[in-house]
């Protein structure tokens, strides 16, 4: 009982909103990365909220009544955009705030994995406009803020110098953060891993690993016996140790290659955990921690 | 009433009673000649079309193409139905229809492993949400349901004799077949559409649950059909505005308000018969 009266308070303070928070720029985003970064660059002038979450599928995302009321009272709607997150338009549409900013957040990012040429039938559910996981390298982390720091000061040109110190203040800590990870991350360099999904590209090239097999033979397709001896003939000639797994995907290959070649299979989501201002840096902190090993 | 004040939900309801309208009735029908899943092979037979389309790189082509292909295959599964309906006594026709599922699901992956795009799209199909839709699209749906509405009313009797007693129909002298195709084309029409707004679940349970509860509280075929729409138009209020109070998804909200209302009718009428 205590759990629904809890709940009843919750929707009637999303739909009237509470006095403390009236003076708030309201930023919605489409996962908990991108939420963080606004909640770093606007600080209290911003109360960030984000669809997906961490642990979940952002390839798609079931609607829940309050998404549609916190975009329905947003200023600024943050998409990843390269086509990972297109449910983000319809509940955009459907919230009915038409004078939302709608900010996509990879602009200026070099996109990878982009398909040259005609898509060929034979490579599986690729996204067209290449690989949408861009958050996960830090130096893409500085094309996103710029993009969010943008689109605050659009809607609220009264606190440009907050936002400007905030992205300041946003980029530095990122690059104090990132010679930590290069640090720590150095040893690795070089090294050969597995991914299950194609969700890690960015943070490879950000690291200097070699992604050097995926557990899903193509893009959205279960893996296979064949493809798995595969795997492991590669994981032999590599010297392959670590599989990244995203959570939301079967586990079973991750065994498998565990039992016959012990890789390591490390469970990770490819977002941070909350929308606060730290959690961006948090989520490299614990990705980089889990494949060092402690 | 958080209905009452929020836009999103307005058109979500007005959607939902838009499909009750259509689908309790063609509930009946299903229940009567016993073909419950006949809505998930259908559905299943439209994505298998969209998978085609994408395999054939129609990603960019118009809406309507993808369309096309979708409802011509649903049309091939209509087709299927109305022909095997006269081998009953060889396999019972939801086995046709479980074999129609099975096989098309299979078909459709094996079509999108190999095509480049439009994968998102087609699981998107089988997906759809309640709060996302649009006037627009719910003024539409309301459009090709009055359309489908009106065959339906025109040839009534023939459908419903087919539907509840088929023998007297052959006996009669009906050409069962052809009836029968038009009853699953028409139906085809139906959850092509309302399977990517609502999802297949939604669309389930709309088309089983109502037309149970009138088949078990009402003897006259329009008592049922009229009681089937009632039912269901409470059960969309009821499974909405839960939704929006504690914040669950549209579709399983309306399933559960459905189950309560079987539940709490049952209580009710159970009561007043063993009064009596």
């Amino acid at each position: 009982m205590k759990t629904i009266t809890h709940k009843l308070f919750l929707s009637a303070a999303i739909l009237w909103g509470t006095q403390a928070q009236a003076g708030t720029i309201k930023v919605a985003a489409s996962i908990p990365d991108l939420a963080s970064i606004a909640s770093a660059i606007g600080g209290s002038r911003v109360e960030t909220f984000a669809i997906a979450k961490p642990d979940a599928n952002t390839h798609s995302v079931e609607v829940l009544p309050s998404y549609m009321v916190k975009v329905a009272r947003a200023q600024v709607y943050l998409k990843v955009g390269v086509s990972l997150d297109g449910w983000a338009d319809a509940i955009i549409q459907g919230s009915r705030n038409s004078t939302i900013e709608v900010a996509d957040c990879s602009k200026g990012v070099s996109v990878l994995e982009k398909p040259t040429g005609k898509v060929d039938a034979s490579m599986g559910d690729v996204h067209p406009e290449g690989n949408p996981h861009y958050w996960l390298d830090p130096e893409n982390g500085e094309f996103i803020a710029h993009n969010i720091a943008q689109a605050l000061e659009r809607v609220d040109p009264a606190g440009s110098s907050v936002y400007e110190a905030g992205l300041a203040k946003f980029l530095q800590d990122l690059k104090a953060h990132r010679a930590q990870w290069d640090a720590r991350m150095a040893p690795l360099k070089g090294a050969a891993i597995f991914t299950y999904h194609s969700s890690w590209p960015y943070f490879a090239k950000a690291f200097g690993l070699r992604i050097v097999g995926k557990v899903e033979p193509v893009p959205g397709i279960p893996t296979n016996a064949r493809h798995l001896q595969e795997l492991l003939d590669i994981a032999k000639a590599e010297h392959v140790k670590i599989l990244l797994q995203e959570p939301y995907f079967p586990r079973d290959g991750g065994e498998f290659l565990h039992k016959q070649a012990s890789i390591k299979p490390l469970v990770l989501a490819p977002s941070c955990k909350g929308v606060g201002a730290s959690d961006y840096f948090a989520h490299f902190d614990e990705l980089v921690q889990a494949m060092v090993g402690g | 009433m958080l209905i009452l004040q929020l836009p999103f939900l307005q058109v979500a309801l007005v959607l939902c009673l838009v499909l009750t309208g259509i689908h309790a009735y063609l509930g009946y029908h299903v229940i009567r000649r016993g073909v419950i899943f006949v809505d998930l092979a259908l559905a299943q037979m439209a994505a298998l079309g969209a998978s085609v389309a994408a395999f054939l790189g129609l990603h960019d082509a118009p809406a309507w193409e993808t369309w096309l292909f979708s409802f011509g295959f649903a049309l091939g599964g209509a087709l299927l139905f109305a022909l095997f309906r006269q081998r009953k006594e060889r396999f019972p026709i939801e086995a046709l229809i479980g074999i129609t599922y099975a096989g098309a699901i299979a078909l459709s992956m094996i079509f999108l492993e190999k095509s480049a795009t439009g994968t998102e799209e087609i699981k998107e199909m089988l997906v759809g949400s309640l709060y996302t839709a649009s006037w627009a699209q719910v003024g539409q749906t309301a459009g090709l349901y009055a359309f489908v509405g009106l065959i339906h009313w025109f040839a009534r009797k023939k459908f419903l004799l087919i539907s509840e007693q088929p023998l007297e129909a052959v006996k009669q002298g009906v050409r069962v077949s052809w009836w029968d195709f038009l009853f699953y084309a028409t139906f085809a029409l139906v959850v092509t559409r309302s399977v990517m707004l609502a999802g297949v679940l939604v669309v389930f349970a709309l088309l089983i649950l109502p037309s149970t509860a009138a088949l078990l509280w009402r003897a006259r075929t329009g008592e049922r059909i009229v009681f089937g729409w009632i039912f269901g138009a409470i059960g969309c209020v009821i499974g909405i505005e839960a939704s929006a109070r504690f914040d669950w998804p549209a579709g399983p909200s309306i399933i559960l308000a459905f189950l309560v209302l079987m539940l709490t009718a049952t209580l009710v009428f159970q009561r007043v018969l063993s009064k009596r």
